[in-house]
C-alpha cells in the first residue's frame, strides 16, 4: 500500500501536502516555543529587576529619615557584596547588580525573608553627618557571648523582631537552628578571646560552617563604644580564623559591624562613612569661617573648631587605623565642647 | 496556461501559510506597542518614586538643615549653609572630587533651587543649590515650602524649594 501511495501521482501530491503542513507546523511550533521561552526568561528578569528597583527605592528614601525602624514586606532574595571597594546589591536572576557607592548600608551578605527589618540612624560627629541604614531579617541570628554594658546596648539596638539572644555559657553549646547566618558577638574585655577562638561548634554540621561569623570588639576609649578595634572571623573544621581587622569611632559604626558580621561589607561602609565625614567637615569648617568673620569676638572659638575639623578631615582621608579612629572620636568631641562653649559663654551663632 | 489540480492545492496551502504569517506579524506589532506603553508607564513611575525619595532626602539634609545643638527645625534651611553649599558644589564640579561624585550620585539629573517668596526684612534671594539640568522631554517638578533661617541676623523668611528631576 505504501509503495502504491508513493508511486501514483495522487499519492505523491497527498504526501507533499502533508509534509508541507508538517514542516510549516513544526516551524510555527518552534517559533512559538522560542517566544514563550524568551517571555519566561524576560519575566524572571523583570521580577528580579523589580525587586532590585524596589529595594533601591527603600534604600534611597531611607536617607531622608533620621531615626526610624520599619518592617518591610519583601518577597525576594537580595544579595550584597563589596568588590574593589564598590558595594553592590542585586536579586538572583538580575542581569546586573546595582552599586551603592555613596549610601551607607550595614547588612549581612544575604537578605532572604518575607520581611526586611530596616533601621535608620543619624551619625553625629558631633553634628548630623550621615544617615546610616541597617538591614537584617529574622533569618539572621545574633548571639551575644557577654552581657556587659556595651553588648547590652548593641543587643537593644537590634530590631525588636530580629533573632537575638544572650548566650553566656560555653560557645561549644551553641545549637544550629538552621538560620541563614549566625553572627556571634563578644566584647574582648568581658570574654577571653582565646577561649572563644579555640572553641568548636559540634552542633553545626560541616556544610553549615559557612553560615557562622564571629565579631570580636575591643573598646580602646575610656567610655563604652567610643572607639576601638573590631575583628571578623569565619568558622571551618580547623576552628575560627581571622578574616580581617577594622576600627570604629562611634557606637553606630560598631552596631554596623554587628549587623553585617562581615569584614568585607563592614570595611566598605566604614570607608564610605569616613569619606562622607571628610566632606561634611569641610562644609562645617567653611561655616565656622563664615561665622567667625561675622562674630570677631568669638573668633578664637571658631578658629579652634576649624582646627579640630581639619583634624577630622585629615583622619578621615587616611587609611582606617586605631589612631585615625581615635582622632576622629576625640576631634568630634572637641568640636562639641567648643559648640557648648559658644552656648554657655557667648551670644554668637552656633556651628550646629 | 492550464494549472493542475495539485498545483492549485499547493498554492492554496502556501497562501494560507502566508496569511497566517502576516497575522502573526500583525499580532507581534500590537504586542510590542502594548509593551512599549507599559515600559513608558514604568519609567514615569520610577521618575516619580525618585522624586519623592529625593524630596524627602533634601528636606532633612545635614548640608542644609537648621539645627541648634542637633535639635532639628522641621522644613527649615540655613541661609549660610545655602550660600556655602551652592559654592561648594560648583567648586567640586570643576575639580571632579569625591564631593562632586557624591552629589551627582545622590541628586543625579536634577535641579534644586530655593527662592524666597516673603521676607520680613531684606531683599528676596534665590539660590541654585545644584544644577544638573539637560534638555529633556520627561521632567517632573515639585515645590516644597521651607523656612530660610539667617543665623547671623537671627531672622527667618519663607521660600519655595523647587526640585526638578529629569530623565
Amino acid at each position: 500500500l505504501k509503495l502504491k501511495l508513493f508511486s501514483s501521482r495522487k499519492g505523491f501530491e497527498l504526501q507533499f501536502n502533508w509534509m508541507f503542513v508538517l514542516i510549516a507546523g513544526a516551524v510555527f511550533l518552534f517559533f512559538f516555543f522560542l517566544i514563550i521561552r524568551g517571555q519566561v526568561s524576560v519575566s524572571d528578569e523583570d521580577s528580579s529587576l523589580q525587586a532590585q528597583s524596589d529595594f533601591g527605592f527603600i534604600l534611597r528614601s531611607s536617607q531622608g529619615s533620621r531615626e526610624s525602624e520599619k518592617k518591610i514586606p519583601f518577597n525576594s532574595r537580595i544579595e550584597f557584596s563589596c568588590r574593589d571597594g564598590v558595594p553592590s546589591y542585586g536579586a538572583p536572576g538580575s542581569p546586573f547588580f546595582e552599586n551603592y557607592q555613596y549610601l551607607v548600608l550595614f547588612t549581612p551578605h544575604i537578605a532572604d525573608s518575607s520581611q526586611l527589618l530596616f533601621k535608620t540612624m543619624s551619625l553625629k560627629a558631633p553634628f548630623a553627618a550621615a544617615s546610616l541604614s541597617y538591614l537584617t531579617t529574622g533569618q539572621v541570628s545574633y548571639v551575644f557571648l557577654d552581657d556587659g554594658l556595651q553588648s547590652k546596648y548593641l543587643f537593644s539596638s537590634l530590631p525588636q523582631d530580629s533573632t537575638r539572644a544572650f548566650h553566656t555559657g560555653s560557645v561549644s553549646s551553641l545549637e544550629d537552628h538552621n538560620f541563614d547566618q549566625v553572627v556571634i558577638v563578644f566584647d574582648a574585655s568581658k570574654v577571653s578571646p582565646s577561649d572563644v577562638l579555640n572553641s568548636n561548634l559540634p552542633f553545626f554540621a560541616q556544610n553549615r560552617h559557612d553560615v557562622i561569623s564571629l565579631v570580636e570588639y575591643e573598646n580602646a576609649g575610656g567610655t563604652p563604644g567610643s572607639f576601638g578595634t573590631v575583628r571578623f572571623y569565619t568558622y571551618s573544621d580547623a576552628g575560627f580564623s581571622l578574616v580581617g581587622e577594622s576600627y570604629y569611632f562611634s557606637q553606630l559604626e560598631l552596631l554596623g559591624a554587628v549587623y553585617s558580621g562581615s569584614y568585607e561589607l563592614y570595611s566598605c561602609e566604614a570607608d564610605k562613612i569616613n569619606a562622607r565625614l571628610g566632606l561634611i567637615s569641610e562644609l562645617y569648617s567653611r561655616r565656622a569661617a563664615a561665622l567667625s568673620s561675622s562674630y570677631p569676638s568669638c573668633g578664637p572659638i571658631y578658629t579652634s573648631m576649624i582646627a579640630e575639623l581639619d583634624e577630622v578631615k585629615l583622619a578621615a582621608k587616611e587609611p582606617y587605623t586605631i589612631s585615625s579612629a581615635q582622632r576622629l572620636f576625640e576631634s568630634s568631641q572637641n568640636v562639641h565642647s567648643f559648640n557648648l562653649k559658644l552656648v554657655d559663654t557667648t551670644s554668637c551663632a552656633l556651628l550646629y | 496556461m492550464k494549472y493542475r489540480k495539485s498545483q492549485i492545492q499547493s498554492s492554496e496551502t502556501i497562501f494560507a501559510v502566508f496569511i497566517i504569517i502576516i497575522i502573526i506579524i500583525i499580532a507581534l506589532v500590537f504586542y510590542s506597542r502594548a509593551q512599549e506603553g507599559k515600559l513608558k508607564e514604568a519609567e514615569r513611575e520610577q521618575r516619580s518614586l525618585r522624586m519623592i525619595s529625593l524630596a524627602h532626602t533634601i528636606t532633612s539634609w545635614p548640608e542644609l538643615e537648621c539645627s541648634v545643638l542637633n535639635s532639628r527645625d522641621f522644613n527649615c534651611v540655613d541661609a549660610v549653609k545655602l550660600d556655602l553649599l551652592q559654592d561648594f558644589i560648583k567648586e567640586s564640579k570643576n575639580d571632579d572630587s569625591y564631593a562632586f561624585k557624591y552629589y551627582s550620585d545622590v541628586l543625579r539629573r536634577s535641579t534644586i533651587t530655593v527662592t524666597e517668596v516673603y521676607s520680613f526684612s531684606g531683599p528676596l534671594k534665590t539660590w541654585v543649590v545644584y544644577n544638573n539640568s539637560f534638555a529633556s522631554r520627561s521632567q517632573e517638578t515639585v515645590y516644597i515650602p521651607v523656612n530660610v533661617y539667617y543665623p547671623l541676623e537671627q531672622r527667618k523668611s519663607y521660600a519655595l524649594m523647587e526640585l526638578k528631576v529629569y530623565e
